[in-house]
């Protein structure tokens, strides 16, 4: 069955395109090699080889001093190393696992059938131990979203935002857009967050949990202020 | 064995973690062994807590029909609350628009699960004679929402149905009787097989599991935790410990994920 994704990849590449995340993509006989942007003008013989798509998601698990790797579009993949890929299909394969969905999420974005989802929507929609992420005030959010998503932190742009119309005020316009390129035209493949990930999730009920805890020690300190033993 | 499927995807559901490295290789070691098979068009792997989440996973699908497995040990919150929330299922079959979903029974709830924990048993303790060994399933127990007590106690009672040898066959749990850590007066037998019924290999079946036996004196660290399968057996109280890696982790779950797609379509798939 073809895909659509692959062809749509097979344009982008026949444009040009070579730059995803930190990587850059370059045809190699019949198949492409990948490296890190901070090897690109590296002599191929200092870096490490890797042949195969799952070696690049063992790689993509770690960052250069050996921690996990939980979130694959921090700004840390190591660098250092260099991947040939014989075909497309596993070049296709190798991207999904350096940046999962990155591919999907733009092409799905591109062509309307993929929106993102507000924060108060995805908050409001959980249970369990997650429920209480829907008492999030807008100011915590709003700092949570700021000093968690950064370029500095994560390379995604951010699309949703607080409640469908209320934008992210701490970040640049360039944070909270893509460009709309078509893969035709071979630019740069942006990384897109149409839903927050779990991290920000787990951040967003320490956050509440913190709140409110801090909130019930001052109603137990002020009532044993008011009713002294 | 299942006859190919050319116009369906296949995603494996994993429950994942942002802290712990291990949880979600099995999930994806079971997905390049199917994906090797070339039996569907696409094969994915989605996760609760890491990357690509279920919403997201959905968009690489490029298939007509997709098949949604979750790599669960048993019927709980997740493969009743969170993952059908999260894809938009509405039962076992939902018409998603771009494709049709699938949706099957977990892994761990699987009939061939058994072979697999025998298969486990045997290579743990080679050699040894059944009729010297107690064999024991450990599982967390107390958990919300979460049938895996009862999907440990359906396989013990099978094994012991089978009448395979061992000595005895024992349900225990870390945080409810009867306790993993009185496994030395639960069992009988010189040798006792343990065998954690669990999809990964984390802080349970590294740390948490190996204390309560008495393997260790406290949890080990990360870096040497495949150390933890390399020396059995352990000697303690005058027996010998034989202790297995979590039952996930066995190469042979890809086919018990087969198996359940195959159960699927007997059971549940919708006349075409
Ligand atoms: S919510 Fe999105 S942008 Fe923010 S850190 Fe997570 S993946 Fe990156």
């Amino acid at each position: 069955m073809p895909s659509s994704i692959n062809s749509a990849l097979a344009s982008w590449l026949a444009a040009g395109g070579a730059s995803i995340g930190e990587i850059s993509i370059t045809p190699h006989g019949s198949g492409w090699q990948l490296r890190h942007h901070a090897d690109s003008s590296a002599d191929p013989a200092s870096l490490k080889p890797l042949d195969s798509p799952e070696a690049l998601r063992e790689l993509a698990k770690w960052d250069a001093a050996g921690n996990y790797r939980p979130l694959h579009s921090a700004p840390n993949l190591p660098s250092g190393w260099i991947a040939s890929l014989p075909d497309l299909a596993s070049l296709r394969l190798a991207l999904d696992f350096l940046y999962p969905a990155a591919l999907a999420n733009w092409l799905r974005w591109l062509d309307g059938t993929a929106s993102a989802c507000s924060l108060r929507d995805t908050f409001n929609r959980q249970s369990g131990m997650y429920r209480v992420t829907g008492l999030i005030r807008d100011s915590e959010a709003e700092s949570l979203v700021t000093s968690s998503c950064h370029d500095g932190n994560c390379l995604r742009k951010v699309l949703w935002n607080l409640d469908g119309t209320t934008p992210w005020a701490g970040f640049p316009p360039d944070k909270t857009s893509a460009p709309s390129s078509a893969p035709e035209l071979g630019q740069p493949i942006p990384l897109l967050c149409l839903d927050l990930c779990p991290i920000l999730l787990g951040a967003a009920r320490e956050t509440v949990k913190k709140r409110m805890k801090s909130e019930s020690d001052a109603a137990k300190a002020a009532e044993a202020q008011a009713s002294p033993a | 064995m299942i006859s190919p499927k050319p116009s369906s995807a296949l995603i494996l559901v994993g429950h994942g973690s942002t802290l712990n490295p291990d949880s979600s290789q099995p999930t994806h070691d079971h997905a390049d062994t199917i994906r090797r098979t070339g039996l569907f068009s696409e094969v994915h792997c989605a996760f609760w807590k890491e990357e690509p989440s279920m919403r997201e996973v959905l968009r690489m699908v490029d298939s007509p029909e997709v098949y949604i497995v979750p790599n669960f040990i048993s019927e709980g919150y997740f493969t009743q609350n969170v993952i059908p929330r999260e894809f938009g299922l509405s039962g076992r079959t939902t018409d998603l628009g771009h494709t049709v979903a699938h949706y099957t029974d977990p892994v761990g709830i699987h009939p061939s699960m058994t072979r697999l924990l025998l298969k486990r048993a045997a290579e743990v303790a080679e050699g040894i004679p059944l009729t010297e060994c107690s064999l024991i399933i450990v599982g967390h127990g107390t958990g919300l929402n979460d049938n895996s007590t009862k999907a440990i106690k359906d396989q013990v009672e099978i094994i012991r149905a089978m009448n395979c040898g061992f000595a005895e066959v024992i349900d225990a749990y870390m945080e409810e009787p009867p306790l993993i850590a009185d496994w030395a007066t639960l069992t009988s037998a010189p040798n006792v097989i343990v065998v954690p019924f669990f999809i990964a290999d984390g802080l349970h079946s590294f740390q948490d599991i190996p204390v309560l036996l008495g393997m260790e004196s406290e949890p080990t660290a990360a870096a040497s935790q495949i150390e933890v399968f390399r020396r059995n057996p352990y000697h303690l109280h005058g027996r010998q410990i034989y202790y297995s890696s979590a039952i996930g982790t066995e190469p042979l779950l890809a086919e018990v994920m087969l198996d359940q797609i195959a159960a699927f379509d007997t059971n549940h798939k919708p006349a075409a």
